[in-house]
């Protein structure tokens, strides 16, 4: 795998699924957001996001914030230092996908 | 013919960096508050200027009922209309956080000076200051203060046109302080209240996200 300068072992899998790497991409912008507001920017359900968002909380990349607000519950999910840096490394390795031969 | 691995590579990438974008770009969500504190302070010092200057002819206007009344509807429209602000997309993001924060240190901080000066208002006369030139210099402070949470707003939302309401600010700031015990250093604030928190509020509400998350 080295020739092609990829190596399929520095994928990061918890990062690497449809969901949470668009949760990833808008909390790398952000920093920090609603649950709503991210169900509306990477689209699914509130069960199918919170699994997600839960993968991401146990490998410490997000940290998840439970409040009130208007006697309303609110989640909002915060990007940890980790995470950041886990986010800069997929990049990374995207960009040497990129790279690597056709 | 097979898929091509980087076209499609490609396409998550691009979809990856338009929602980097959206999370960075988010809007600023306050700009109600700017229009409910400028109209506020506005109104109170050109109705307190007319007063002194006698187009206005009702003793009530001016004195410290009149400012402490203006200041209570300042802060239940806030509570009644501002908080709302607090529950639209993007209230979360970095340049949100960061204007909410430079904003309510500068409240915070006016809002003590004004109390203070009120308070130690015996003690000033007492050591042979008038009082009215400590109160002259609340509008000096506060577009300072308005110059700087532009400034570190500006900066965190990425809205470079906010480093000019900045610059307005602390042209009106010293403007105020020339005017210092003089009638007119209410028009400045007036005036600068409609620049410098009225004006940039009616952007920012252009701006922001209409629904409710």
């Amino acid at each position: 795998m080295k020739e092609t300068g990829f190596d399929y072992r520095e994928i990061d899998d918890v990062i690497h699924g449809r969901v949470r790497l668009a949760v990833m991409a808008y909390l790398s912008g952000a920093g920090s957001a609603d649950f709503n507001e991210l169900k509306a920017k990477v689209g699914g359900t509130d069960g199918n996001l919170s699994v997600h968002l839960r993968k991401l909380e146990d490998a410490k990349y997000v940290r998840v914030e439970k409040t009130f607000r208007e006697r309303k519950p609110r989640t909002i999910c915060h990007l940890t230092e980790k995470g950041r840096r886990a986010w800069i490394a997929y990049i990374d390795w995207l960009q040497s996908l990129i790279a690597s031969p056709r | 013919m097979p898929p091509d691995p980087h076209s499609d590579l490609a396409s998550e990438i691009a979809y990856v960096k338009t929602l980097a974008e959206e999370g960075r770009n988010a809007p600023l969500v306050g700009g109600v508050l700017y229009v409910i504190w400028g109209a506020v302070i506005g109104a109170a010092s050109m109705l307190t200027y007319l007063r002194i200057v006698d187009v206005i002819k009702i003793e009530f206007v001016g004195d410290l009922g009149f400012w402490i009344g203006a200041l209570a509807i300042g802060w239940a429209a806030s509570f009644l209309i501002g908080r709302r602000s607090g529950l639209k997309p993007g209230a979360f993001t970095i340049g949100n956080r960061t204007a909410t924060s430079a904003w309510f240190a500068v409240g915070v901080y006016i809002s003590i000076f004004w109390i203070a000066a009120v308070l130690f208002r015996g003690h000033f006369t007492l050591v042979g200051i008038d009082p009215k030139t400590i109160f002259g210099l609340i509008f000096p402070i506060t577009f300072g203060l308005y110059g700087i949470a532009f400034y570190a707003t500006a900066t965190a939302a990425r809205l470079d046109w906010m480093r000019g309401f900045a610059l307005a600010a602390w042209i009106f700031s010293l403007a105020a302080l020339y005017f210092i015990n003089d009638p007119r250093h209410l028009l400045v604030g007036a005036l600068g209240s409609l620049i410098c928190a009225v004006l940039p509020g009616l952007i920012l509400m252009r701006r922001e996200p209409s629904d409710i998350v």
